[in-house]
């Protein structure tokens, strides 16, 4: 689907113009925006919390206008424990190892009393990636040379998987709409999924990385999560109105659900999502 | 099944009248025959055979074919047709009689030979309103991108037809969105009327005789669709001489053959056209390899048996294919054929039997590797009609008949190809669905200013087995997650019955020779809906029939209007104003995934939408300037309430908190002026200019910053507007060799979009690669400079 999204889309652009307008906007009403997870590594586990912003707005939106509200991580209905805001990264955190088969949820209450729950999540099992590495090729929509990096896996037997692939590049988590990737098995359940492009450098980014690395290497690293069906079709929608917008054959431009909502009411709902994944990395030398 | 079978055979069998000779009494009589253009022998549709002593007088149906019951006595017959000599025949009316007429050009005709237009001041006194009959001669002139004569751009400039956008598919008409139109060549329904997304139509203007729009006031003959039908007749081919004509230009060429097999009995058609812009692709590094064209093959036979009975063989062949060397292939088309068979069943009755097939699918993959796939869909559709006209007087012609469609739907199967491949297969559960149509109705002069066509049409509407339908929790479609179940139905096991009455009642009352009011009402009936979530039609969207959780959508419009001729029937002047209710459109839900979704049920909403407007057109139909001044006022809206049942709360809010919006093809004003000039025998040239409001958005309500993200929010739909369009485009023909030279010849040249305007498409709104927080609004642009062309045409 993807492949053939960015056919249609790049057909118009034989014939298309793109520029830069001013376009003047409100300012928003106040909504809670959460971002969150729980994974099945002993690690940090966050919540950052953030409002909606003007949409002109030149800034990043204040992390920390939240961080008096108590957030509290449960897992299968019962309290784990309560999330510390950390003043250095601007999240509410908690050590913790998330278990597969549970659901973890959390609860947000937010300086003015308002509380928020979110949909409970099951953090689901993820084979591990079997092989990752890189090759260099021939770019067929240009005349320049591109890397791909490829990978090896293979699709855990029954219908009802979804996953998200994320790259980090040299440390740096590759986290621009277009870098959003997910696939469900419907196609493949049960196979061996060979030969799949999961991230691409030009030239010019590969140079750059290479120049910015102390010993001159570019390292990519990928952690193959997975997620729930829910979350799956809110990174979908998230693509769907952040990289196929503007042309013939987008979709219309509509909210996103997010898993998010007040207590008082389950139809109003904060933005964002908080997920729960289990992952499996790889990492492999981008080599010139 | 049997049950509804016997239903249609009952109510098919009413309208099949025995054949009955004249039943007049002995005083009156019926001339009847023909009306064919003189040089090519082609029935000429619309003609006048006016009675001159009474006044009265018909015109000629689709096949050319007229029929006039009077006392007997001595008569002045007129046979008009505008572009053509008119004849006068005297006729001594003793007994019924059988008459043919062959009109030739008139001596003030510069051009070729051409199939023109109507008698004058039909739009007065016909009471159909709302249509739009273009000829194709007007068509050739207007210019066009790359110079292509084109049908559905050229029906855009007139009043109530408009479209999302440039190049974009399909046309909206009086608000209904493009699965709304039922498109027909030669009978035959086409479910794609685009090239290269929406840049051109399907219709070589070489190959086409006659186009007409019914906007609204449509005839009871006619059903399917919400909005308008828009009838293509296909030449028949030269039946006296051997001829051809063409073009070349920039990036498309096109070739018509035609002559007779017998002379005057037996005649064939056969019309291409193709771009090639990949042709030059191939002289490039970069696209060596690649494949992106289009074409389009029209053919026809047509065979008069004798004087009772001719037969029409049509077939229309399309494609569009895209291939990007062995990453990509894709291709879509439409394939279309009619059998027909006229026959005069006696000299006041004319039948005609229509045998139709219609093809629509895609198909897409990448041919190679591990990733190595193809998907395909596609629609077929068979059809048997049979259509009656009694002529039974001079003030009522009445005609009746019935159909029978038949669809399959294919949907989709995606399935992995080759050894290395790591697909399986999907596919998603084919449909196929009976439609049964019967309809009577009479054209009646009621006094001599009074006139009226009224007419019912019934159809009936039973999507059949075999079909698995998921059973939900709560009774509704929600998730797939809510399926406990599913109901099987074997094979034609009926899974959903739907019918309706469809009146139709045009009424126009003719304050003299130049002036009239119109008034018309219509009901109508959809039975299948096009799946399309996006702002244009995309090549793969399906077609979904209505069935056990998909209702068939209802439309009713009124309209009213106000007809005037100045100086002679030179100029025409219109104003129409109408309303519009429709019910059970489809909207989706957000994130909604169409595409190989066996569960499409949980992804559809089905709501309401109004549209109402004022069409005002000033037209100048005679002289060395002609054109007209478009100017359409008007709203459309849509209204998608949500539900919540048990625990799910998917749809709750429906599309746009089920407050109305604006639908993506709303334009408050649209201005169209098109000017043609004839300078001399030599030189023509044309102009066009546009101004469209700006089709509605949707800006966001803020953004967020989400996992690295700046992400847009968005609440309410289509509140706010794109920057509007205007666009001037020139053209000119030159001449080079006249009337005397069997080869003709023209250049036509000129420039579309002149001053290079970047016409908004779309005004969307994404995050800064550079800056991550710096998010920005874009204006996106499909044809942003002067696009000049030019083209040699020939005939002979």
């Amino acid at each position: 689907m993807k492949r053939l999204s960015i056919f249609l889309f790049s057909l118009t652009l034989f014939y298309a113009c793109e520029k830069k307008i001013e376009v003047n906007l409100q300012d928003p009403i106040p909504v809670l925006v959460v971002e969150g997870q729980v994974t099945d590594q002993d690690t940090i586990q966050y919540v950052r919390l953030s409002y909606i912003q003007n949409y002109n707005s030149t800034e990043l939106p204040d992390f920390t206008i939240e961080k008096n509200a108590v957030v509290n991580l449960f897992e299968d209905n019962a309290e784990i424990g309560l999330l510390s805001f950390n003043d250095s990264t601007e999240r509410f955190e908690i050590q913790f190892k998330g278990s597969i088969d549970k659901s973890y949820y959390i609860q947000i209450v937010t300086e003015n009393g308002t509380i928020y729950l979110s949909e409970p999540e099951t953090l689901n099992f993820v084979g591990p990636i079997d092989t990752l590495w890189s090759v260099k090729e021939d770019d067929i929509f240009s005349d320049e040379q591109i890397y791909n990096v490829r990978m090896n896996t293979f699709e855990t037997p029954g219908i009802g998987d979804n996953y998200q692939w994320k790259v980090y590049v040299n440390g740096e988590y590759q986290s621009l709409p277009e870098d959003i990737l997910t696939a469900d098995d419907q196609f493949v359940d049960g196979q061996p999924i060979i030969n799949i492009d999961i991230y691409t450098l030009s030239q010019e980014e590969f140079n750059k990385f290479q120049s910015e690395s102390p010993d001159d290497k570019v390292i990519v690293s990928v952690d193959q999560t997975a997620i729930t069906r829910t979350y799956f079709d809110f990174l979908n929608e998230v693509i769907t109105q952040t990289v196929f917008v503007g042309g013939p054959f987008d979709p219309p431009s509509a909210p996103i659900r997010g898993n998010i909502y007040k207590s008082t009411d389950i139809n109003d709902r904060a933005l964002g999502y908080f997920q729960a994944v289990s992952v499996e990395s790889a990492t492999t030398e981008v080599l010139p | 099944m049997m049950k509804y079978l016997i239903q249609i055979s009952v109510l098919l069998l009413l309208f099949v009248p025995g054949i009955s000779k004249s039943q007049n009494s002995p005083e009156k009589y019926t001339i009847s025959g023909y009306v064919r253009e003189k040089e090519s022998n082609e029935d000429l549709i619309g003609a006048a055979v006016v009675v001159k002593e009474l006044g009265i007088g018909n015109v000629t149906n689709v096949y050319g074919f007229y029929s006039i019951t009077l006392p007997e006595g001595d008569y002045t017959l007129i046979i008009s047709f505008v572009g053509y000599k008119t004849i006068t025949q005297s006729v001594a009316l003793n007994k019924s009689t059988s008459l043919d007429f062959l009109l030739g050009q008139s001596t003030e005709m510069l051009k070729e030979v051409e199939v023109v237009g109507e008698k004058e001041d039909m739009n007065i006194t016909r009471v159909q309103m709302s249509v739009e009959k273009m000829n194709v001669e007007t068509i050739r002139k207007i210019p066009q991108l790359l110079g292509e004569a084109d049908v559905i751009k050229s029906l855009q400039l007139r009043p109530g037809v408009s479209s999302v956008g440039e190049g974009a598919s399909g046309f909206n008409v009086r608000g209904g969105n493009i699965d709304q139109n039922l498109i027909l060549l030669d009978e035959s329904p086409v479910y794609n009327s685009s090239h290269l997304f929406g840049f051109f139509s399907v219709f070589n203007s070489d190959a086409i005789k006659d186009v007409k729009l019914y906007k609204g006031g449509i005839p009871a003959r006619y059903g399917g669709r919400l909005s308008s039908v828009m009838d293509v007749r296909q030449r028949e081919g030269n039946s006296n001489k051997f001829s051809g004509r063409g073009g070349i230009g920039l990036l498309f060429s096109r070739l018509t053959l035609e002559g007779p097999i017998v002379k005057n009995k037996v005649s064939w058609l056969f019309s291409a056209r193709r771009s090639y812009a990949d042709l030059f692709l191939q002289l490039t590094e970069d696209f060596k390899g690649n494949q992106a064209y289009f074409y389009d093959i029209n053919t026809k036979i047509n065979y008069k048996i004798n004087d009772r009975n001719r037969l029409f063989l049509s077939g229309y062949f399309g494609r569009d294919i895209f291939n990007f060397s062995e990453q990509f292939k894709t291709f879509w088309g439409n394939v279309t054929g009619s059998l027909r068979w006229n026959f005069l069943v006696s000299d006041k009755l004319f039948m005609n039997t229509t045998l139709v097939y219609s093809d629509y699918g895609y198909a897409l993959g990448v041919p190679t590797g591990s990733q190595a796939f193809e998907w395909d869909s596609k629609i077929i559709t068979t059809q048997l009609k049979v259509d009656f006209t009694h002529y039974l007087s001079p003030k009522n012609k009445v005609s009746y008949g019935g159909e029978l469609q038949h669809f399959k739907f294919f949907p989709g199967t995606a399935k992995g190809i080759g050894d290395e491949t790591i697909f399986t297969e999907i596919a998603v559960q084919q449909e196929r669905a009976y439609q049964p149509s019967v309809y009577i109705a009479n054209e009646q002069k009621i006094t001599k200013k009074l006139f009226a066509e009224y007419g019912l049409r019934y159809t009936m509407y039973f999507n059949v087995g075999s079909l698995d339908v998921n059973q939900y929790k709560y009774g509704v479609p929600t998730v797939k997650e809510d399926i406990i179940g599913q109901t099987h139905f074997g094979k034609n096991e009926l899974v959903k019955q739907y019918d309706g009455l469809e009146p139709r009642i045009g009424l126009n009352y003719i304050i003299n020779d130049i002036q009239s009011i119109k008034a018309s009402y219509q009901r109508t009936r959809q039975y299948m809906h096009l799946v399309s979530n996006t702002t244009a039609a995309t090549p793969i969207d399906i077609w979904k029939p209505a069935g056990y959780y998909v209702k068939p959508a209802t439309a009713d419009q009124v309209a009213l209007g106000y007809f005037r001729n100045l100086r002679e029937n030179m100029f025409e002047v219109s104003a129409e104003v109408y309303y519009k209710d429709m019910r059970n459109l489809l909207d989706y839900r957000d994130g909604a995934e169409l595409l190989l979704n066996d569960n499409l049920e949980t992804e559809l909403l089905q709501g309401d939408g109004t549209s109402f407007g004022l069409e005002l057109m000033l037209e100048k139909v005679k002289g060395r300037l002609t054109g007209w001044i478009a100017y359409t006022l008007s709203k459309t809206e849509m209204q998608v309430d949500g539900f919540q049942v048990g625990d799910y709360y998917g749809a709750a809010n429906g599309i746009n908190n089920g407050n109305p919006y604006p639908s993506n093809w709303d334009k408050t004003h649209d201005i169209s002026i098109v000017a043609l000039y004839e300078i001399s025998r030599k030189w023509d040239v044309s102009a066009t200019f546009i101004f469209v409001t700006g089709r509605p958005a949707t800006y966001p309500n803020g953004r967020y910053y989400w996992d690295g993200k700046l992400i847009p929010d968005y609440q309410a739909r289509n509140q706010d507007r794109i920057p509007n369009t205007h666009r001037l485009d020139l053209s000119a023909t030159f001449i080079p060799s006249r009337v005397g030279k069997r080869w003709k010849h023209s250049f036509s040249f000129g420039v579309y979009n002149l001053y290079g305007r970047k016409n908004p498409y779309s005004v969307y709104f994404k995050q800064d690669a550079d800056n991550p927080a710096s998010s920005g609004a874009y204006q996106l642009s499909i044809v942003g400079i002067p696009v000049p062309f030019i083209t040699y045409n020939f005939n002979f």
